[in-house]
């Protein structure tokens, strides 16, 4: 029941970031949904399925995103992987933690591919990068963080509930 | 911390050979094509989005003729008056292509082939903040293929076939920062060349690689050139918006505003052949040709 209640939420979500918010949301930056539900995969249910939700939602984004192909399956299944790092550590139930996390992981997200797409760095130098991308992005993803893991965090605990009866 | 790095020594090594295989492969793998595996899943997943697309459209229409109601029925007055404008352009035209034709006759000189066309709805845009590419509907079996020039409905520059399945394509539009393409100020005392490039942090396109006494100015209609064996001559790229000098004063360069509205597209149309031959920009050929233009009146 789990597993399908994320895979309904992967295409949500991955339609949100495909069609419905394509345009950009703030200054035509396009939030990250995807990484958004790795992160809360990761942080409710550890490095494993973080890192094989960020693997499977890395690759449907690399299908429609230009540029080169693999990037976000790497870049997501790591940051998916380590994040699972911090289950135990992370108050799953605390409501403002989870977008920390979001913040924190997009920059490295978002470090990671700048990091293995050299040619980027040809265009503009890191430090507008940081402004002009990643640091909006980072702002988003955690705003939509506080906004949607109340919801996702209690389907899930009641999920869970009903596996574990 | 090092109890942690021992614990975990295998999953660092398995992470640092992946990350270095990764990075070799992207090396080499910057300009691919979708595979069998990945374009059937894009083929089985358009079809979805198209549906979605289409009823986000038919929401967002609904809801601006029900919301707008004054302005929508101000816009169709006027679109009713720009019609009848339209139609008269069009049967002045028409009698100019048939003396065109007739001129083109005496002259012996080659007859105009036009560029064939294969229209395409956009079915989605990329979903990332680093480039900056759209799907469509037609793909290999509607006779689409890469590097295949993309324009919109009114003929001006859009992009380039990226990547085809059979049934969609991918189009990497001309703001992303990996486009490059020959430009040509259509000026006819200009004529000057240079390279127009897409941008990462800005919408407006650059012009580049213009030489340091190149004529060129704010309000300059920019072509492709047509040096490319991918592109036709004369597709409208975009307007001037400035010129400053560049490369410590050895060449120029230009801010280009593009003419098509890049992140509004909903139907597109793929030039599927043409000659690079063929000039599609429409010249000033009424300030040339004054006498013809009076005998077309009568």
């Amino acid at each position: 029941m789990i597993y399908l209640f994320y895979v309904v939420l992967g295409i949500v979500f991955f339609i949100c970031q495909s069609l419905i918010f394509s345009g950009g949301v703030l200054d035509q930056i396009i939030p990250d949904f995807l990484l958004i539900l790795v992160m809360i995969i990761s942080i409710n249910h550890g490095k494993t399925a973080g890192g094989v939700a960020g693997f499977i939602g890395g690759f449907f984004q690399d299908l429609f995103a230009g540029g080169l192909f693999g990037i976000n399956i790497i870049t997501k299944a790591i940051v998916g992987f380590l994040v699972g790092f911090f289950k135990k550590k992370v108050y799953q139930d605390s409501l403002l933690l989870p977008p920390l996390v979001l913040f924190c992981a997009t920059i490295l997200n978002q470090l990671l591919v700048i990091l293995f797409t050299d040619y980027l760095l040809r265009f503009l130098t890191l430090e507008q990068a940081v402004e002009g991308v990643i640091l909006p992005l980072a702002t988003l993803n955690a705003g939509i963080t506080l906004i949607v893991y109340p919801f996702i965090y209690k389907i899930d605990s009641y999920l869970t509930e009903i596996n574990h009866n | 911390m090092l109890n942690f790095s021992k614990k975990h020594q295998k999953i660092f090594v398995t992470l640092i050979l992946l990350l270095i295989l990764i990075r070799v492969i992207n090396l080499a793998s910057l300009d691919k094509d979708y595979n069998l595996v990945e374009g059937a899943i894009v083929d089985l997943i358009n079809p979805g989005f198209g549906l979605i697309n289409s009823v986000q459209n038919w929401l967002k229409e609904s809801t601006r003729v029900v919301l707008n109601y004054q302005q929508v029925k101000e816009e169709n007055k006027q679109l009713k008056e720009k019609i009848n404008e339209l139609n008269y352009y069009q049967n002045k035209l028409n009698k100019v292509m048939v003396q065109n034709q007739n001129f083109r006759e005496l002259l012996n000189f080659k007859e105009y082939v036009p560029y064939d066309l294969s229209g395409a709805s956009v079915i989605s845009y990329g979903s990332d903040n680093w480039s900056k590419t759209l799907m469509i509907d037609q793909g290999q079996k509607d006779g689409i293929e890469r590097n295949m020039p993309v324009v919109a409905e009114n003929g001006y520059l859009v992009g380039r076939i990226n990547r085809v399945t059979n049934r969609t394509a991918q189009v990497l539009l001309l703001n992303d920062p990996t486009f490059v393409i020959g430009g040509l100020v259509q000026r006819e005392e200009s004529r000057d060349l240079g390279v127009v490039k897409g941008q990462l942090e800005d919408e407006e396109l650059i012009m580049e690689e213009l030489a340091w006494d190149a004529d060129i100015k704010k309000g300059d209609i920019i072509v492709t050139s047509g040096l490319s064996e991918h592109y036709p001559r004369g597709v409208p790229i975009g307007e001037v918006m400035s010129v400053s000098p560049d490369n410590y004063g050895l060449t120029q360069k230009a801010e280009i505003d593009s003419f098509a509205m890049l992140s509004k597209l909903e139907k597109v149309l793929v030039i599927t052949d043409f000659s690079t031959k063929t000039d599609l920009s429409i010249s000033s050929f009424d300030e040339k040709h004054p006498e013809l233009n009076e005998e077309v009146d009568r």
